[in-house]
C-alpha cells in the first residue's frame, strides 16, 4: 500500500480498535436511520406504521447479522475477540485461583531454571565484547601436542617480537590482570582488580574514554612508561560520583604516585568475560604497580608468562592463512629467545618449547577461563533443565486435562449456541499461554535471583566471577519464546480434546467420562516418572560423584592446614635479595611454628589445588620422563601430612647455598623409573643440566583437579629450581586451636616481622579443596536440586491423576462397597493403579538414564556412570514417594460412603 | 469463495464507488449493502460524514476520496478491458 493510502486508513483502524463502541453505535444509528427511512416510505405506499416497520426490518434481512457483517468490514475483529478471550481466561483463571497458582508457579520453576541456566551461557559464551567490530579480534594462545586446552599466556619479549614481525594484524595488543592497591586523598581503598595493556590496546580495539582520553602509545614507552591511569566507569561513579573533575587527579597506586587521564567507557570490562578490572595503567609500568615482583620486562631474562596477546586482523587476510603464518614466526621467536635469555637453560627451554604451538581464536566473544571450565557443565545442566521444564509442561497439561472434563458442560453449552471449534480451540490456547506467560514473567524473576545466586556460589574461588547478568534482549527472548511454547505445548491437546466433545452427553448433568483423555493423562503421568528417574539418577550419580572426591586419598589432610599466600618485595630468591628472603621466611618459619597450637610450618610455590609445572627429566639410565615438578621448602610433607615412603625429607641443609642439588620424588615417579631398585642416592638430570640426588621418596600427593591420578612427581627446594617466585604459599598444619583463632594468630605474627608483607587470602585448605571442587559442586547441587524437583512435581501430576480417577469413579466405588466389596478391596483397586503407572514409568526410566548417563560419564569420579547403587536407590526413592502420592486418594477412595456416593448425581 | 462471486463483490464495490462520484449519498435503498459501504470506507476510498437532513434527523453522508476516485479510474478501466475482451470472444464466429 502507499503511504498517501494510509494517511486515510490507519486513523479509521486506530478508531475501530479503540473506539470500537463508538463505531458500533454509529452503525447501530445508521441502520436505526435507515429502517425510519424504509418505514415512511412503506407508510408513505399505504402501509399501517406497524406493518410497514416489520417489512423494513425484513428487507434489511436481520440486523445483527448486518452489524456483524459490517464488524468484519473494519478488520480488527480478531483483536476484538483476542481480547475478548483474554479478559475471560483472566476470569476463568481467577476463578480457580489455586491451580492457577500451583500452575504459575511450577511453569515459573521451570522457565525460571532455563532462563537462569540460559542467562548464564549467554553471559559466559554468547555476549560479544563491547568493542569496534569485535568479529576481527583474534587471541593468539599456545597448544601442547596432545590436544590440552590452550594457554593464553606469553612472555613480553615474545609478544614485542611478534609484533615487529606479524604482517597479518594492523597491530598486536597486550594486556594482563594485576591486583592494585589505590589511595585517594590519603585515604587507601580496598584492593582493586586492574589491568595492565599495551599503549596500543584502546586503539586497537576501537574504544574510545568516556571522559577524558584513553592511553596512546606515548604512554606505554620508555624504560618506566608514564605514570598515567584509566578507571572504569563503574569505579568512577562508586568512587568519584561521576565528577569530571578527576581528569588529571593524582592518585597512589601501591605506593606511586599517577595521574587519571580517562574513563573508560560504560559497560566495557575489558575482552576477559568474568572478570572487570577497575584500575588500568600502561604495561610499561608493571614494575612500578607490583613492587613486589621481578620486573617482568626486564631483558633478556623475562621468563615469567603474564601477557595476553589480542591482534585485529587486515582486512581480507583468512584466520587460517595468518595462523599458518604466525605458527612459523612464533617458532623462530621462540627458539631465538630460548638461546638468549641464559644460556645455561637454553636446552630445557627449548624442550620445553617444542611441545607447543600457536594457535588463532576467534575474538568476538572475548576470551574466558571460565568458558573452559564450565563449557561442558553448562551443558549438562542445560539438558537437566530443559527436562524439568517438559516434566512441568506435562503436569500442567495433565491438570489441564482434567479439568477439560470438568469443562465438558461449558464447552457444550458454547458450542450449542454457535462456537466453532476453532474458537474454542483457540479460547483455551489464549488460556494456556495466558498460564506460560505468567510463569515466564515470574520466572524471569526466579531467575534473576537464580542466577545471582549460582555467581555467589561460584565466586568462592580465589577471584572472584563478576559476569554482566543483565537480561539482554537474547535471554528476554529465549523466555518469551519458552514461555510461549510451553502455553501452546501445555494447552494444545487438552484444547483439542475438550473443543471435540460431543454436544448431547455433554449436556446431560456430568456425561461419560471418554476413555481417550485417560489414556493420554497416563501416558503423560509414566513419562513424568520415567524423566524424573533420569533426572534422579543423575542428580545420585553428582552426588555420590562429589562425595568420592572429598573422601578420596588425596594424598595429603585437608583439615587443620591453613595456606596463607605471601608476596614479598623482590621475591626473586634465586637472583636478588636471596639472603634477605631466606632470613625473612626462616623467620616466619620459626616464629609461626613456636606458636604452641602449630605442629609444622612450610612453604611451596603453589597450593596443592593449583597445578604444578611440568618438567622433562633424565634418568641414569637415559630414560626421560615428563614429571610435576614443585617447589618446597623443608617441613613441606610433614605440614601436608603426607607420608614418606622412603628416605629422608628436606632439611635446612639442603637450603643453603653451595649445597648439593637433592630431589624428592614421588611413588609413581620411582615405580616407573627405577622399579625395584632402590632409588635413594640415584641422581636424575632435573634442574637444567644439573643432576640432583634423590633423597626420598613420598606417597602420590595429587594436585589440582583432584580427579587425576597425579603422575609422576618431583620436589625441588626453592634455592635449587631454575625459576625465581613471585609468590609463595605459606603451608602450616596446627592442633587444637580452632580455623579462626589460628587465622588471626598467624596475621599477627607475619605482620609483626614484616608489617609491609602483603599476607593474603588466609583459607583452610579443607575451603581451598572445595573451592577447586566448585564444578563439581555446582554439578551435585544443581542436579540434586533439579532431580527432587522432578520427583516433587511427578508425585504431584500422580497424585493429580489419580484424584481426578477416584472422583470421576465415586459412583461405581459406591456401587462395589455397597455390593459388599471391602475397603481394602477398593484401596488396592486403586493402588493397583498407581503401581502400574508407576512400575511403567520406571521401566521405560531405567534404560533412558543408562543410555542419558553414558553422556556425563567423563565428569564422574569413582564410580561407572551405569553405578547400580546409586540406580537402585534412585527408584526406591521415586517409588515411595510415588506410593506415597497415589496412596492418599486411594485412602480417600477406600473411605467412600455408599451413600453419599450413590445420591451424589 | 469461488472466482465468480470475487468479481461479483470486486463489480460491486465499483458500482458503489461510481454511484457516490456521480453524487454523495445518505443511506441506500438496500440495507444489505451497508457492510459493503463499511469495507470501503475502511479502505479510504469513501469517506462519511455526519449531517443533519432535511427531516432535522442526523444522518450519514458517503462521499468519494481522491484515493476512490482513483480507484473506481481504476476499477473502471479493468472492467472496460474486460468487457471488452469477453464481448470479443462471445462475438466470435463459430466456424
Amino acid at each position: 500500500m502507499r503511504p498517501e493510502h494510509w494517511l486515510y486508513t490507519i486513523p479509521l483502524r486506530l478508531r475501530s480498535l479503540f473506539r470500537w463502541a463508538q463505531a458500533d453505535q454509529e452503525v447501530d444509528e445508521e441502520l436505526r436511520d435507515h429502517l425510519e427511512r424504509k418505514t415512511e416510505e412503506y407508510v408513505a405506499q399505504g402501509m399501517t406504521q406497524e406493518k410497514a416497520h416489520r417489512r423494513a426490518r425484513l428487507d434489511l434481512g436481520g440486523i445483527e447479522q448486518t452489524k456483524e457483517k459490517c464488524r468484519d468490514a473494519r478488520r480488527v475483529n480478531w483483536i476484538q475477540d483476542l481480547v475478548q478471550d483474554l479478559r475471560y481466561a483472566f476470569r476463568m483463571l481467577g476463578k480457580s485461583a489455586g491451580f492457577t497458582a500451583v500452575a504459575v508457579l511450577t511453569l515459573a520453576l521451570g522457565i525460571g531454571s532455563n532462563t537462569a541456566i540460559f542467562s548464564f551461557v549467554d553471559a559466559v559464551l554468547l555476549k560479544q565484547v563491547p568493542v569496534k567490530d569485535p568479529q576481527g579480534l583474534v587471541f593468539l594462545g599456545t597448544k601442547g601436542q596432545s590436544g590440552s586446552s590452550t594457554d593464553h599466556s606469553f612472555y613480553f619479549e615474545t609478544y614485542e617480537r611478534l609484533q615487529l614481525q606479524q604482517p597479518f594484524f594492523t597491530g598486536l595488543a597486550a594486556f594482563s590482570p594485576v591486583q592494585l592497591n589505590v589511595s585517594v586523598d590519603g585515604e587507601s581503598e580496598p584492593p582493586v582488580e586492574g589491568q595492565l595493556v599495551s599503549g596500543n590496546y584502546f586503539e586497537l580495539l576501537g574504544v574510545g574514554a568516556a571522559i577524558g582520553r584513553t592511553f596512546s602509545n606515548a604512554d606505554d614507552t620508555g624504560p618506566r612508561g608514564s605514570p598515567v591511569a584509566m578507571i572504569s566507569y563503574d569505579y568512577w561513579q562508586s568512587l568519584f560520583e561521576g565528577s569530571s573533575q578527576i581528569i588529571g587527579k593524582e592518585i597512589l597506586i601501591d605506593g606511586s604516585r599517577f595521574v587519571i587521564v580517562g574513563v573508560t567507557p560504560r559497560g566495557f570490562s575489558g575482552l576477559e568475560v568474568g572478570s572487570s578490572p577497575n584500575v588500568i595503567v600502561p604495561l610499561t609500568m608493571q614494575p612500578v604497580v607490583m613492587p613486589d615482583a621481578e620486573n617482568w620486562l626486564a631483558r633478556p631474562r623475562n621468563t615469567v608468562d603474564w601477557l595476553r596477546i589480542v591482534g585485529r586482523l587486515r582486512s581480507g587476510v583468512p584466520i587460517q592463512q595468518a595462523a599458518a603464518g604466525m605458527r612459523v614466526i612464533y617458532r623462530r621467536t621462540q627458539t631465538q629467545l630460548a638461546t638468549e635469555i641464559d644460556p645455561n637453560w637454553t636446552t630445557t627451554w627449548l624442550k620445553e618449547w617444542a611441545e607447543a604451538h600457536l594457535v588463532l581464536e576467534a575474538g568476538a566473544t572475548g576470551i574466558s577461563n571460565l568458558r573452559n571450565q564450565f563449557l561442558k557443565p553448562l551443558s549438562v545442566l542445560t539438558v537437566l533443565v530443559a527436562i524439568v521444564l517438559v516434566i512441568a509442561c506435562t503436569n500442567i497439561a495433565n491438570v489441564l486435562l482434567a479439568r477439560s472434563s470438568v469443562r465438558r458442560q461449558e464447552m457444550a453449552v458454547r458450542i450449542a449456541v454457535g462456537a466453532g471449534r476453532a474458537r474454542l480451540v483457540r479460547q483455551l490456547l489464549v488460556e494456556s499461554v495466558l498460564l506460560g506467560l505468567m510463569g515466564g514473567a515470574f520466572g524471569v524473576l526466579l531467575a534473576d535471583w537464580g542466577a545471582r545466586a549460582l555467581i555467589h556460589f561460584l565466586s568462592v574461588g580465589r577471584t572472584p566471577i563478576s559476569i554482566d547478568l543483565t537480561p539482554d534482549s537474547r535471554v528476554l527472548g529465549f523466555t518469551a519464546l519458552a514461555s510461549l511454547v510451553t502455553g501452546v505445548l501445555t494447552g494444545l491437546v487438552p484444547a483439542l480434546q475438550s473443543s471435540g466433545v460431543d454436544l448431547s452427553p455433554g449436556l446431560m448433568k456430568g456425561g461419560y467420562l471418554g476413555t481417550s483423555r485417560q489414556v493420554f493423562g497416563k501416558a503423560l503421568v509414566v513419562s513424568e516418572v520415567a524423566l524424573s528417574l533420569v533426572l534422579v539418577a543423575g542428580g545420585g550419580l553428582f552426588a555420590t560423584s562429589l562425595r568420592n572426591l572429598s573422601d578420596f586419598d588425596s594424598g595429603f589432610q585437608r583439615d587443620q592446614v591453613l595456606t596463607v599466600r605471601l608476596a614479598p618485595k623482590g621475591s626473586d630468591q634465586k637472583r636478588t635479595n636471596a639472603n634477605r628472603l631466606l632470613g625473612l621466611y626462616q623467620q616466619i618459619q620459626e616464629n609461626l611454628g613456636s606458636i604452641p597450637a602449630v605442629v609444622a610450618v612450610s612453604f611451596a610455590g603453589t597450593s596443592p589445588t593449583e597445578a604444578p609445572q611440568l618438567r622433562t627429566v633424565t634418568t641414569p639410565d637415559g630414560q626421560q620422563f615428563r614429571v610435576s615438578s614443585a617447589q618446597v621448602y623443608p617441613h613441606y610433607f610433614e605440614t601436608l601430612g603426607s607420608s614418606i615412603l622412603q628416605g629422608r625429607d628436606f632439611s635446612n641443609l639442603d637450603m643453603s647455598p653451595g649445597a648439593p642439588y637433592v630431589a624428592v620424588i614421588n611413588d609413581t615417579f620411582a615405580r616407573h623409573a627405577f622399579r625395584n631398585e632402590n632409588p635413594i642416592g640415584k641422581k636424575i638430570v632435573c634442574s637444567g643440566d644439573q643432576a640432583c640426588t634423590v633423597i626420598g621418596v613420598v606417597k602420590d600427593i595429587k594436585y589440582s583437579s583432584l580427579k587425576s591420578n597425579g603422575g609422576a612427581a618431583m620436589y625441588m627446594t626453592f634455592l635449587q629450581a631454575p625459576t625465581g617466585r613471585g609468590q609463595m604459599v605459606l603451608h602450616l598444619r596446627f592442633a587444637g586451636n580452632s580455623e579462626s583463632v589460628m587465622m588471626g594468630q598467624v596475621r599477627q605474627q607475619i605482620s609483626s616481622i614484616d608489617p609491609n608483607l602483603p599476607a593474603f587470602q588466609i583459607q583452610t585448605l579443607e575451603s581451598d579443596v572445595d573451592a577447586a571442587l566448585v564444578r563439581e559442586r555446582l554439578l551435585a547441587l544443581l542436579s540434586v536440586f533439579f532431580g527432587g524437583l522432578a520427583i516433587l512435581l511427578a508425585a504431584v501430576g500422580l497424585y493429580g491423576l489419580i484424584s481426578h480417577i477416584v472422583a470421576r469413579r465415586t459412583r461405581e466405588i459406591g456401587v462395589r462397597i455397597a455390593l459388599g466389596a471391602s475397603r481394602s478391596n477398593i484401596l488396592s483397586l486403586v493402588l493397583g493403579e498407581t503401581i502400574c503407572l508407576e512400575g511403567l514409568g520406571i521401566v521405560l526410566g531405567v534404560p533412558a538414564s543408562l543410555a542419558a548417563s553414558r553422556f556425563i560419564e567423563s565428569f564422574l569420579y569413582g564410580l561407572r556412570a551405569t553405578d547400580p547403587i546409586v540406580m537402585s536407590a534412585s527408584v526406591g526413592l521415586l517409588t515411595v514417594v510415588t506410593l506415597l502420592a497415589g496412596f492418599v486418594p486411594a485412602y480417600r477412595a477406600m473411605r467412600v460412603d455408599p451413600m453419599v456416593a450413590l445420591r451424589y448425581e | 469463495m469461488s472466482k465468480p462471486s470475487d468479481m461479483v463483490q470486486g463489480t460491486l464495490d465499483m458500482l458503489l464507488l461510481k454511484i457516490l462520484a456521480l453524487e454523495p449519498m445518505n443511506g441506500l435503498s438496500d440495507g444489505s449493502l451497508y457492510p459493503a459501504l463499511h469495507k470501503l470506507e475502511q479502505a479510504g476510498w469513501i469517506t462519511a460524514e455526519w449531517m443533519t437532513s432535511v427531516k432535522g434527523r442526523g444522518a450519514k453522508y458517503y462521499s468519494l476520496t481522491r484515493l476512490g476516485r482513483r480507484q473506481l479510474e481504476k476499477e473502471a478501466d479493468n472492467w472496460g478491458r474486460l468487457s471488452n475482451a469477453i464481448s470479443r470472444v462471445i462475438k466470435l464466429k463459430e466456424a
